[in-house]
């Protein structure tokens, strides 16, 4: 069952003006309801267009967008906050979005607009911090007490505590070290096991889409380029250079070694699947 | 080779005067870093391990409380040669949104010289040589704003290129880029380098980055734990992951096969040098 399609999606900025840009151009997509999904594309590519629209922030030039099988009707103010509750939109830097003066109050700032009681808030804030690795006891500090990695998980912990069927992340690693990005990426895999929710997430590393997605969804220039499976993807790796993007290293080493003529799988995308890959053939030769 | 700066035994901490009392946190004590003139550095550690601290103290943005930091000899707590050191050590920052001050590219790379006073003819030599080095020339007479960020951050960089620095410090210059804009701005900073012979310090998370650099310094909880090349750095897995830090995915592969006894060559930190390791070990089983 789909829970996000999109029909003849178009978008365009400034229409009218000599700065008039197609943004999104008829995108067609349909994407299941559990799928843990990585968005990739250049700078300008329509990826933040797209996800704009997919919690009823931006209204279609023209076509449609369907959340869980409703049409957004845009005309219906009400139906929106509805879509709003629905797809949990992060967007970059989040941490910058903290203002109450307690994680717990900041956390709860969502699940109490939706109107849920009190004993359903506090179980739901507790429930994300744990999830996202904050200790009870940092609950009731300023969130400007907080390192950055922190900060930006008690943010993130705000949209999840909404439990919304979709969750989507934009960049939630940019700007992290290597340890804060492998914690966020493990929260977000956490997240999608233990709740079945759709994951989707906007990312330019290559190797964290790799780590963590089932699914990469890549846009050009405005167009869907592809919805497939991720080692799918990365098996188009000459396509993807022309459009600005990479694959991980990893993947164009294993693509090198097949162009010289060894016979190996090429699509590898994990330093992990690569050693059991070598170890494997090793193995089949002795 | 000549030292270029000098810090001898710095000490730095931030005093948050907000509280009562006042709150100290101390970032660095008794550091000591020399970078030599046409140098390429790359500076690693996690977050809030005082890398943008101590480069903040190589152009007398931060004046250390202890110790004496010597940039081509001058000491930056001589307010007299604070211009003369804002001019041949110029940095870049992060986000090329807040660097960015004037509404047509060439106006905003000649911000600085028109501030220090050069006269007409000269600026637009400058700006014209400045623009046309980080390959932005075509792009001279365009707004800011509607340029991608790896092309506003090269704009950034032509703004310091045309005051002539013989330093360049950019702290995280591509964190916020797509994978083409980090490598336009990677290939900008390599070409300055070895053409221009300008010293570079670079401040990144990216590893893929550092492995291009002469030296690579690492930093954790205000101490340089290593300074060596980048192969005798990354080399290191266990320490590197260690202290929060990673490792290029080909060295990551090279080092677990080696943990199962392959006995391949541990400095390995390229893609060529990988395909080149991995076509031996294949090609010999075929």
């Amino acid at each position: 069952m789909a829970v996000i399609k999109t029909e003849n999606l178009t978008y365009v900025y400034g229409e009218g003006t000599p700065f008039r840009k197609v943004a999104l151009d008829n995108v067609d997509l349909s994407v299941d309801d559990g799928e843990l999904v990585g968005i990739i594309g250049h700078t300008g590519s329509g990826k933040s267009t797209l996800i704009e629209h997919f919690n009823a922030l931006l209204k279609p030039t023209s076509g449609n967008v369907y959340i869980d099988g409703e049409r957004i009707n845009w005309d219906d103010k009400k139906s929106l906050r509805a879509i709003r509750f629905k797809v949990g939109l992060v967007f970059q830097y989040p941490e910058y979005q903290l203002f109450e003066d307690t994680v717990y109050k900041d956390i709860s700032f969502g699940p109490k607009n939706m109107g849920l009681d009190e004993k359903e808030i506090d179980r739901r804030v507790k429930e994300t911090a744990y999830l996202v690795g904050i200790n009870e006891d940092i609950l009731f500090k300023s969130p400007f007490d907080l390192s950055g990695g922190q900060k930006r998980r008690v943010a993130i912990a705000g949209v999840m505590a909404m439990e919304p069927k979709v969750l989507i992340l934009d960049e939630p690693t940019a700007g992290l070290d290597p340890k804060g990005r492998e914690t966020i990426l493990e929260m977000i895999k956490r997240y999608h096991k233990e709740k079945h929710n759709t994951v989707m997430l906007v990312s330019h590393s290559m190797e964290d889409v790799a780590k963590i997605a089932k699914k990469i969804l890549v846009m050009n220039d405005g167009k869907l380029f592809c919805y497939d499976d991720t080692e799918k993807v990365f098996e188009r790796a000459d396509e993807l250079r022309g459009m600005g993007l990479s694959v991980p290293q990893i993947t164009r080493v294993f693509n090198r070694l097949k162009e010289k003529g060894i016979d190996i799988k090429d699509d590898v995308y994990t330093v992990d699947f690569a050693r059991k890959l070598v170890e494997k053939v090793m193995e089949m030769k002795k | 080779m000549e030292k270029f700066i000098e810090a001898k035994n710095i000490s730095f901490s931030y005093i948050n005067e907000m509280e009562e009392p006042p709150v100290k946190t101390t970032v660095f004590e008794n550091l000591s870093l020399d970078i030599y003139k046409g140098e390429f550095v790359a500076v690693l550690g996690h977050n809030g391990s005082g890398k943008s601290t101590l480069a903040k103290c190589m152009n007398a943005i931060n004046i250390p409380q202890s110790g004496e930091v010597l940039v081509n000899g001058m000491s930056i707590k001589d307010p007299e040669k604070l211009l003369d050191i804002r001019q041949s050590v110029g940095m870049v920052f992060q986000n090329p949104d807040n660097q960015i001050v004037a509404t047509v590219v060439e106006e905003d790379v000649a911000f600085a010289l028109e501030n220090m006073g050069v006269e007409p003819g000269e600026i637009r030599r400058r700006v014209d040589n400045a623009l046309k080095t980080v390959g932005m020339y075509k792009y001279r007479l365009h707004a800011p704003h509607k340029l991608s960020g790896g092309q506003k951050q090269r704009v950034a960089i032509a703004g310091i290129l045309a005051m002539s620095p013989e330093c360049i410090l950019l702290d995280e210059p591509t964190a916020m880029l797509d994978p083409k804009g980090r490598q336009e701005v990677l290939k900008t900073i390599k070409e300055l380098n070895k053409n221009n012979g300008v010293t570079i310090v670079l401040i990144t998370h990216y590893m893929d980055e550092a492995v291009q650099a002469d030296r690579v310094v690492v930093m954790d909880n205000g101490k340089i734990v290593m300074s060596d090349k980048p192969k005798k750095i990354f080399s290191r897995v266990k320490k590197l992951k260690d202290i929060g830090l990673d490792v290029p995915q080909v060295t990551e592969l090279v080092y677990s096969l080696n943990q199962d006894g392959y006995g391949l060559d541990p400095e390995i930190i390229t893609e060529d040098e990988c395909v080149d390791a991995l076509y031996e070990l294949l090609k010999s089983n075929l």
